[in-house]
């Protein structure tokens, strides 16, 4: 498993995009799940800049695991702010709903998108798990 | 391609924004600034999305803004050439049910 370590700041999104995409560079990846996968990635850690800290900045450790039968990868998402579980909290994606709130589309999306996505709070850590199947 | 190029065609009351990239956290910002902008100074807006390779949440929230500002004013959006790609994160977060999608 390999992981980095970055400030949950906006601007790092791509590094961390870009970090994830070269742990799975060798996996020849489907354009549509390497789509999804930059979009779990992006709405999980725009959720830490957003809400981990606030209006304080720590870091965000993220973690890579690719596992065999059937290939999947599952990325771990790991920060010191406030207990918070996205899961928890779901969108209206109601035809009423979308034209009024604005609330818990990005974890909406994760949860569509991901075969699974696990959350919990050990040690003073907010770690959430995706995975996703590479084939 | 990280980012995203836009081009507006007017013809009169009508326009069509032609989106090429990716509309993200780090694009949407702008994309907020254009939608209001055409959507104060057109009644017929068109999203030309056929070069739209992404489409995140904060997009997805940039889509509802210029949406809910042409409604307020009784015009009309649609949305033509969207990809099969994007057309599956409209879907999923119901966005397909605002919009006159093609």
């Amino acid at each position: 498993m390999n992981s980095m370590t970055v400030t949950a700041e906006e601007d790092k999104l791509d590094e961390v995009i870009d970090f994830v995409m070269d742990e799975l560079s060798e996996y020849e990846l489907d354009e549509d799940i390497q789509m999804q996968l930059e979009l779990a990635i992006e709405e999980i850690f725009v959720n830490i800049v957003s809400y981990a800290y606030n209006p304080n900045v720590g870091d965000a450790e993220v973690h890579v695991e690719v596992k065999e039968n059937p290939l999947s990868v599952e990325i771990g998402f790991l920060d010191s702010g406030v207990p918070f579980n996205p899961l928890e909290q779901d969108a209206d994606t109601s035809k009423e709903a979308l034209e009024d709130h604005e609330g818990g589309l990005g974890i909406h999306m994760v949860k569509k998108l991901m075969d699974s996505v696990a959350y919990t709070y050990e040690d003073g850590k907010n770690i959430l798990w995706i995975k996703k199947r590479m084939e | 391609m990280k980012d995203l190029e836009t081009k507006i065609i007017e013809n009169g009351t009508e326009a069509e924004i032609v989106m090429n990239g990716r509309l993200d956290t780090s694009t949407a910002k702008d994309a907020r600034t254009l939608f209001e902008d055409v959507a104060g100074r057109f009644d017929k807006v068109t999203l030309n999305m056929e070069g739209l390779t992404y489409c995140s949440s904060a997009g997805i929230r940039s889509i509802r803004h210029i949406y809910k500002l042409i409604k307020e004013k009784k015009g009309k959006l649609e949305t033509i050439n969207v990809s099969d790609s994007v057309m599956q994160i409209f879907e999923i977060t119901g966005v397909t049910a605002i919009l006159s999608v093609g």
